[in-house]
């Protein structure tokens, strides 16, 4: 079987050499601004540094994927369109796209340019699929978490484009491009802002050695002493309900861990595998990148997975296989 | 600001107690010549900040007896010292970062990931998100070792100081190690009454929970 590629995560130039350095087939990032979907403060590349990416990812072999995966404000499409035609000048290998103007924009633009549909685009059915390949030429698709790995069997079997799963990080458990929670409170658009629960409207406070999270006007979350934390997402936090006490209405904090499944993967025709991550730092790039690097080599081998031994990067000190193997999906 | 967590047990804690009585003028002097210096030398780390304008982190290594109040995104950068852990310190301060000595320099470092450092409550952020996020992921940026560049920046001192920090740590395994069988030895007599509370606990929860009796009919007047 051919190895899975690894996509891996880069919010800074020195993330971006750490997953090089671990092995990464490629990188993927995004502009510093509204144009992709993690536009948090200090990360992300402007284009000086886009074209240094390149030229150190080529070095090592690597291909750089340029995220350009939110959504355009009516009327105002320039700064997405300027990140397409700027990322094609500058020497990205593939463009990450989820909405379907900027998908026009970018074939008819850039004829030659490999696009890849975001997760951003939430399509999982075969009929979605091929819909974006014969329109706009998308020859990868980055397939949102909800899929058992038999139905990404049957899908690889029933499309013509290569399919690109999350292994690794943080969880959303919304139809991706669909979710309106972080809007709703912050009044800032994940899906066109490019940032969840924005940390302009994240607050953390320490009440007797518990710590509260809040977001906007909503407490989002209150562990208690030693407790792990997560995120501050509103899709996991703690509510009381009507009848009862505090519990997780939508999802856990936990972290994708799909290491014991890459054999799996591999039989059902996945072509690349994604690290979520582009908001963590450099150490965790380079570690997460190298032990996938390791258990994808080993896996391609006919060899047993290693332990990847993550478990104390991921968000709640938890792991979960999410919705690969959950047979009520 | 909340209460200053407990610091650990660590060599870094002694050796805090002993310098808590020096002036703290001679650190800030050279922690701005190396701010200073690692400005001129790092202009793409502080342009990710910029935006952040005059507000003020404040970085408490609490097993240290002070505190840095630091403004990144000021033109220039500018930090100062304050002593124990900043409370009712420094102007425009909007957020915090608290955490044992060696673990900041860790995440200063890039040895560290920040995120799985707040997941294992190894550090405490409070405040404004907005600026620990930028700093945090602008330090992580320049995919420099800080503790180098801090060095470096001190050029006159920084032979002798690498040798100092080589000496530190030689000692600081073995003086970790002996503090903590120290820790052990003074909490012993702790450490079985927890645990014979934590038994009886165990076997009171065995116990099936006894019948509450049914309420009383709400009866209409």
């Amino acid at each position: 079987m051919s190895p899975l590629k690894i996509v891996a995560p880069a919010g800074t130039p020195a993330a971006l050499e750490a997953a090089v350095a671990a092995g990464a087939d490629a990188v993927y990032l995004g502009f510093r601004d509204q144009t992709n979907a993690r536009n948090f403060p200090g990360l992300n590349f402007d284009r000086d540094e886009l074209a240094a990416a390149v030229a150190t990812a080529h070095a090592a072999g690597s291909a750089v994927y340029l995220a350009v995966n939110t959504y355009p404000e009516a009327g105002d499409p320039g700064p997405w369109r300027r990140a397409i035609d700027d990322a094609v000048a500058l020497g990205a290998d593939a463009l990450i796209l989820a909405d379907i103007g900027l998908l026009d924009y970018a074939c008819r633009r850039h004829p030659g340019m490999r696009l890849h549909l975001s997760v951003q685009a939430a399509a999982s059915s075969a009929p979605a699929i091929r819909l974006y390949h014969e329109a706009f030429g998308v020859r990868r698709v980055v397939l949102p978490r909800v899929l058992t790995v038999a139905r990404i069997a049957e899908l690889n079997a029933a499309i013509p484009v290569e399919t690109e799963v999350f292994a690794f990080g943080g969880l959303c458990v919304m139809a991706e491009g669909r979710c309106q929670l972080s809007a709703y409170v912050t009044g800032r658009s994940p899906n066109r802002d490019g940032v969840c629960s924005p940390a302009s409207h994240v607050r953390y406070e320490t009440r007797d050695n518990w710590l509260v999270t809040r977001v906007g006007a909503v407490t989002v979350d209150a562990f208690s002493p030693g407790e792990a934390a997560g995120y501050p997402t509103l899709c996991k936090g703690r509510f009381a309900v009507a009848g009862g006490g505090p519990g997780y209405l939508f999802e856990e904090p936990t972290s994708l861990d799909v290491g014991g499944l890459l054999p799996a993967l591999m039989k059902a025709g996945v072509t690349a595998i994604k690290i979520e991550g582009r908001q963590r730092g450099r150490a965790y790039v380079g570690r997460v990148t190298k032990a996938f690097r390791r258990a994808v080599d080993s896996a391609a081998a006919g060899g047993p997975v290693p332990p990847l031994a993550l478990d104390d990067v991921t968000e709640g000190g938890r792991a979960t296989t999410g919705a690969y193997a959950r047979a009520w999906r | 600001m909340p209460p200053r967590p407990v610091p650990p047990f660590s060599p870094v804690l002694f050796a805090g107690l002993a310098l808590a009585p020096l002036p703290t003028a001679p650190l800030e002097v050279a922690l701005g010549l190396v701010l200073r210096r690692l400005h001129a030398r790092r202009p793409g780390l502080f342009a990710r900040v910029a935006g952040l304008g005059e507000r003020a982190l404040l970085i408490d290594p609490v097993d240290l007896p002070f505190s840095i109040v630091l403004r990144p995104g000021a033109e220039p950068p500018r930090l100062s010292v304050v002593s124990g852990d900043g409370e009712g310190e420094g102007e425009g301060v909007c957020a915090a970062v608290r955490g044992p000595l060696l673990t900041l320099l860790d995440l200063a470092r890039g040895r560290l990931d920040g995120d799985a450092l707040f997941f294992a409550r190894a550090l405490a952020v409070e405040g404004d998100t907005e600026v620990v996020v930028a700093l945090r992921n602008a330090l992580d940026s320049a995919g420099t070792d800080l503790l180098d560049e801090t060095l470096a920046a001190l050029a006159p001192a920084e032979a002798p100081l690498r040798w100092a920090l080589a000496a530190v740590r030689a000692v600081h395994g073995r003086l970790a190690a002996d503090l903590a069988s120290v820790q052990a030895a003074l909490l012993a007599p702790v450490a079985g009454e927890t645990a014979r509370l934590e038994a009886r606990v165990q076997a009171l929860e065995a116990v099936p929970l006894r019948r509450m009796p049914a309420r009383p009919p709400v009866v209409a007047r």
